[in-house]
């Protein structure tokens, strides 16, 4: 609970009141003991005005310079040298009077400007506004049809952006503050009337647990505050489009989003989440249907077709069709490898090539492209190292990997893909199916702020299913999903007017 | 407790035994079965066909024959012959050559069926002569003779010109009591394979076979069928040229009715056939583009398909096989009892049974 | 906590019913039923599920009788210890034999199948490590998990559309239990009742259950799916095979998927019989879990790992000379006689004590 009281602990947010110290410092040593605290901070700024009779304390990097000039330089400097006068300017609104240096310390490092009147009377003015990038597309989740809005590293902005999309007062931002050195700020977002009031408190519960000095982004914060920590599955959704976060909120989840970090989660997510992309619902229903069908054939693909390819040229050559039996075995005949080991060296092969591609930039991206595809794709065929079918299979599998709409997932699904792998080479289809039985009893089972992460497949609600692997023409769609145990489970058409009652 | 799951997850990566890496493998894609001749014991003579997947070996094919008094036996001899595991999952065809089908083959048909690797789907098919002699030779115009034999085969199954009898189907009409078995049966060509008809099964031993041309008739009477073609002769016209007719894209239904079961020399079994088809060609004096001369080829067909159909009828119950299925309906039309205590062979071969036939030419094609 | 995580949910009670019901037992079912009752036997399927109903009816007795008391707590709020320990070991024992009998059944099966050379005990650690791993999971979960593998086990029955245009109906007759050697005794039936357990479950399930859950009428409907894919499947066998052949099969089931082709697959049995592990492993963790109930009665203490592993231990040792074909039948058929007389007396006795429960309150 000692976090709670650091919500409203804020920098670009007006403060309504602040909690005191019961000890207040010595108006003498105000200055100086600020000054103490930022002991070898030497970005810290220090300027004096009227024979140091004002003394401005800020952090050039975190202050607007035209807030600065305007509010404070110019007026002050214009002003008369005399105690009274400079007294009754800053009884102005915009400026603050603080008593305690911690309160200072926390301003200035929040983007104020702390000024001091003689040393023992300090008052504060907001100018937080370093500079952040612009809008842009986002990379990870490109849509074609639709926003192309994406979150930025400012709070302030991307609440704008979903603001900007949901004009109702029911639309709540609560602030919950993470990281015991770093105090990272995260928004709660949500629609007050279509969200469960104890997932809220839930999620406020598991933010407030986290014990973490600097939480530095989002993926790597909902990793804090998920159900199964060990597991290998992604378990919030995360995205950088306001307009998914938007959606979610509509049907009553709740959207978390941290300062300084472009990435939203969304709570509670269930599996299907991930394979949803804003593109099914920006298209018409027959369209984003296929799409959706064709992605859960691509998580089959992905998790089980090079599995199979090991488990059936290892084990079960009788169920090969005549006309691919020929080709298969004449590929293989000269691989010395047998098919797992095969298998394997590609499958690494291709998970280098990708996290060579990731990690370099486009225009060298590119050569690794060519380098992987022809160099290693065709010598290694050539040099008999590796049969060309199970090119064309792992190559399929990869391709399928990459439809998935979350990196997230896609990932998941590839280290899974490696279990089955193994277990396929070691024990063909009775493996393969081992394999798949454990992945299915443990999605099964795992939950996300307790409620069951395999959603409408488990607990089975079919219509939900059906919902979740097609796209139901909009009409037809006028339920709010029962995971997010909204109360309110017809969906309201005027949700931007916030009349939904 | 998860040190203890992991350790023995370790166990996992012994593996297993049973490896069948796809080149290893030598599959058998067809495999011939004869009675080698000239020895006074029963011995076979068993021949196996493995395609080739080396790229650089001569022939694309590995022909290895064995002499062995068991066909299991023999299968482990062409295995010493190989230099990959000689195994049975992807066998396509098993020949019977027609000596040791005459003999009887419910032995062999029980083996194959033993074995979980054999699988459903291999085709019997009876050679008229020896098997061996069929598979080894070299068809210049075709890469590998068991490939072309398998699809002849599945071809002319689609085309109902010999029945689609796969293993399962081959046992399944052998342990019925109410019908018997058939095969295609395959002679050696001039450097081709030839279908030769259809094989008549009395339990498990050949004893006839239906002449190519007539199979299609055999279709008519053993039930619901459509595509095929039958070609027909109706006599002679005028300059002494045979009339030829075609009969095309055939699509036929099969009823049976069954009077006096309850009395077994009166039993009479009339069986209704009605046959749709296109006109492809006719050489003849009528006018097909007239509808009355069209009535009148309609009953020509009729009456020549129904000949035809009680020649073969009475084939069938010359050898006393009931390949076409007449005892089925009969049994189901039966008490337990009363079916039991019938001999259906011998009554088979002396009820009355008659075809009917009702021809129904649909189009004569776009040009008249 | 309608919603909430521990609630469980009428469908996957179903799910579950048929998971538990149906085994590797479906494998052989059509010819073991033919073989007992003769033709057309699949409406003996019939019949008995009637019976099973009765059962579940009995089970529901006791719930309302007992206003939800599990039957651990019935028996030892009137019997003593004396009396109940022994009842217990005899659960946990009964049920946990029967489990490994399945699990040995399923690897025999794959045995035969695929690897057969490949070691039994190998293959049945492998088997056994999948077990532990459902059982580390809460009952609520292990349901959950079962509702899902359900959509596993339920591809194979979409399979065998590509059966039917094999199917004949003259192939049935029309006689009706002709043609079979077994004389029709109540051993016969009782044999014949155990593709049907596995119901028995819901027995240890009350304490789990909220009304929501409508425990009862899942086991009803759930029963009810049982016998129409049994029935179906039954039906489908002896359409495809003939008569006599059927009786010659070991496994149909199994066997005339391999009839099934795919331009892109061929011989799927291959996948089916994976599949089936599906339902063996299913109904052999319930299993195990129901006798690590029993024994926790005894020993009252929580232990995931530890119990359950030794329970398997235990089991498999017991069992462990039954391998042959001849030897793993005869061992499942006494194991299935004793299990189906022991479900049905139970419940009379779970009653009798209640009965006496009430007359000595008073």
């Amino acid at each position: 609970m000692k976090r709670t009281n650091r919500i409203s602990r804020y920098f670009h947010v007006p403060i309504k009141k602040l909690e005191r110290s019961s000890m207040e410092d010595t108006n003498d040593s105000l200055l100086l003991n600020t000054i103490n605290t930022f002991s070898d901070c030497d970005d810290l700024t220090r300027y004096s005005l009227k024979n140091k009779q004002l003394q401005f304390l800020y952090f050039k990097s975190l202050i607007d310079k035209k807030t600065y000039e305007q509010e404070v330089l110019y007026p002050f400097e214009a002003l008369k040298d005399d105690n009274k006068t400079v007294s009754a300017y800053l009884e102005n609104e915009q400026f603050e009077n603080v008593r305690t240096s911690e309160d200072i310390t926390e301003r200035i490092l929040n983007g104020y400007i702390a000024i001091f009147l003689n040393q023992s009377e300090a008052y504060v003015i907001n100018a937080f506004g370093p500079k952040t990038r612009s809008i842009e597309e986002s990379e990870t989740e490109t849509t074609i049809v639709g926003s192309h809005e994406s979150f930025i590293e400012s709070l302030a902005m991307n609440l704008s952006l979903v603001r900007r999309r949901v004009r109702s007062p029911k639309l709540k931002v609560v602030y919950v503050s993470v990281g015991e050195i770093s105090r990272n700020t995260v928004a709660l977002l949500y629609i007050e009337g279509l969200v469960d009031m104890e997932l809220l408190d839930q999620v406020k519960q598991k933010i407030n647990d986290v014990e973490v000095d600097i939480a530095v982004d989002t993926p790597v914060f909902v990793q804090m505050i998920d159900d199964f920590p060990y597991s290998f599955m992604p378990q919030y959704i995360t995205t950088e489009r306001p307009d998914v976060v938007v959606s979610n909120l509509a049907n009553g989840k709740i959207a978390g989003i941290m300062d300084n970090s472009p990435t939203a989660f969304l709570a509670p997510t269930n599996f299907f989440d991930f394979f949803h992309s804003p593109d099914d619902r920006n298209q018409r229903w027959a369209v984003g249907s296929a799409t959706r069908v064709l992605r859960m054939l691509a998580f089959f693909i992905t998790l089980t077709f090079t599995a199979f390819y090991v488990a059936v040229t290892t084990f079960h050559y009788e169920m090969i069709p005549e006309a691919l039996l020929m080709s298969l075995a004449e590929s293989r005949n000269n691989v010395p490898f047998s098919p797992l080991f095969e298998a394997l060296i590609m499958e690494v092969t291709i998970e280098l090539l990708r996290e060579a591609g990731a990690r370099l930039p486009t225009k060298i991206g590119q050569t690794i492209g060519i380098v992987g595809g022809i160099v290693i794709g065709q010598s290694a065929v050539q040099a008999g190292l590796v049969s060309n079918t199970l090119i064309i299979v792992v190559a399929i599998s990869a391709i399928a990997s990459f439809v998935m709409p979350s990196y997230m997932i896609s990932a998941a699904l590839r280290i899974a893909r490696f279990g089955l792998i193994l277990l396929s080479g070691l024990l063909g289809n009775y493996g393969l199916l081992i394999g798949i039985i454990l992945l299915l009893a443990h999605l099964s089972t795992l939950s996300n702020l307790s409620t069951p992460y395999f959603n409408p497949a488990s607990p089975f609600h079919p219509k939900e299913l059906i919902n979740a692997v097609l796209r139901v023409p909009y009409g037809k769609n006028s339920r709010r999903p029962t995971q997010t145990r909204t109360q309110n489970k017809e969906d309201v058409k005027s949700l931007g007017t916030g009349e939904y009652e | 407790m998860k040190k203890g799951l992991s350790f023995v997850f370790m166990l996992l990566l012994v593996g297993c035994n049973d490896k069948y890496i796809i080149e290893e493998v030598g599959f058998l894609h067809s495999l011939g079965l004869d009675v080698e001749k000239g020895s006074d014991m029963d011995e076979y003579l068993v021949t196996g066909v493995i395609p080739q997947i080396a790229p650089d070996a001569k022939n694309n094919r590995e022909l290895l024959t064995s002499v062995s008094s068991s066909d299991k036996e023999a299968l482990l001899d062409l295995a010493r012959q190989s230099n990959r595991d000689v195994a049975n999952g992807q066998l396509r065809n098993v020949l019977f050559g027609k000596e040791l089908a005459e003999e009887g083959i419910q032995e062999n048909i029980r083996t194959m069926n033993r074995d979980p690797k054999f699988g459903t789907r291999v085709q019997v098919v009876v050679v008229n002569g020896q098997a061996n002699d069929l598979l080894s030779q070299p068809y210049t115009q075709h890469p590998e003779a068991s490939q072309y034999i398998d699809a002849l085969l599945e071809k002319e199954a689609r085309l109902n010109n010999i029945p689609e009898t796969r293993m399962h189907q081959f046992t399944r009409d052998l342990y019925d009591d109410g019908i018997d078995p058939v095969t295609p049966i395959l002679r050696r060509g001039e450097d081709t394979v030839v279908l030769d008809g259809i094989a008549l099964f009395d339990n498990a031993k050949y004893v006839e076979k239906i002449d190519p041309k007539s199979s299609r008739i055999f279709f008519f009477l053993l039930g619901n069928y459509s595509s095929g073609s039958l070609h027909l002769e109706l006599g002679k016209g005028e300059d002494d040229k045979t009339i030829q007719l075609l009969f095309d894209s055939i699509q036929n239904t099969r009823e049976m009715t069954i009077t006096n079961v309850d009395e077994t020399e009166k039993m009479k079994i009339d069986i209704q056939v009605s046959i749709k088809g296109s006109l492809v060609e006719y050489n003849g004096p009528l006018d097909i583009t007239k509808q009355k001369d069209l009535r009148t080829l309609e009953t020509e067909l009729e009456n020549r398909v129904e000949n035809r159909a009680r020649h073969l009828l009475s084939v069938l119950q010359a050898q006393g096989v009931d390949s076409i299925g007449v005892g089925k309906r009969v049994r189901n039309s039966l008490s337990y009892e009363d079916w039991e205590s019938l001999n259906w062979k011998e009554t088979f071969q002396n009820i009355e049974i008659n075809p009917h036939v009702e021809a129904e030419i649909i189009n004569i094609g776009i040009f008249s | 906590m309608n919603n909430g995580l521990g609630a469980i949910h009428p469908i996957q009670l179903f799910f579950l019913t048929y998971m538990m019901q149906t085994s590797v037992a479906i494998f052989i079912l059509p010819r073991s039923i033919s073989e007992a009752f003769g033709t057309n036997s699949w409406i003996m399927l019939i019949v008995l599920s009637g019976i099973v109903m009765v059962n579940i009816f009995l089970f529901q007795l006791v719930y309302k009788k007992g206003d939800g008391m599990s039957v651990f707590e019935i028996m030892n709020v009137t019997l003593p210890r004396m009396i109940t320990f022994p009842i217990y070991i005899v659960f946990a024992v009964s049920w946990s034999i029967s489990a490994s009998l399945i699990l040995k059944e399923y690897i025999y099966i794959i045995q035969l199948v695929a690897f057969p050379t490949t070691s039994f005990i190998y293959l049945l650690s492998v088997l056994i490590i999948v077990v532990l791993f459902f059982m580390q999971y809460p009952i609520y979960k292990m349901i959950r998990a079962a509702g899902v593998l359900f959509g596993l086990a339920s591809v194979t029955i979409i399979l065998t559309v590509f059966i039917w245009p094999d199917f004949s109906i003259d192939r049935l007759t029309p006689f009706i239990f002709k043609g079979t050697n077994v004389s029709f005794d109540w051993l016969t039936i009782i044999d014949q009742y155990r593709p049907f357990l596995g119901f028995e479950l819901c027995l240890f399930l009350f304490p789990y259950v909220t009304k929501d859950s409508h425990l009862f009428r899942s086991f009803y409907l759930g029963n009810a799916f049982t016998t129409f894919i049994y029935v179906y499947t039954v039906v489908l066998c002896l359409g495809f095979y003939s008569f006599d052949q059927l009786q010659h099969i070991i496994y149909p089931t199994l066997h005339f998927f391999s009839f099934i082709e795919f331009p892109f697959l061929i011989r799927i049995e291959n996948l089916v019989y994976s599949i089936f592990l599906v339902k063996a492993l299913v109904t052999a963790v319930f299993y195990y879990w129901i006798s690590k109930q029993a024994i926790q009665q005894i020993i009252k203490r929580e232990s995931k790992f530890w119990l359950p592993l030794c329970i398997i231990a235990f089991s498999v040792f017991i069992t462990y000379p039954f391998t042959t074909k001849q030897e793993l039948e005869l061992s499942l058929r006494f194991a299935g006689r004793f299990h189906s007389v022991l479900i049905f007396i139970l419940p009379l006795l779970l009653l009798l004590l209640l009965y006496i429960q009430k007359k000595v309150r008073k």
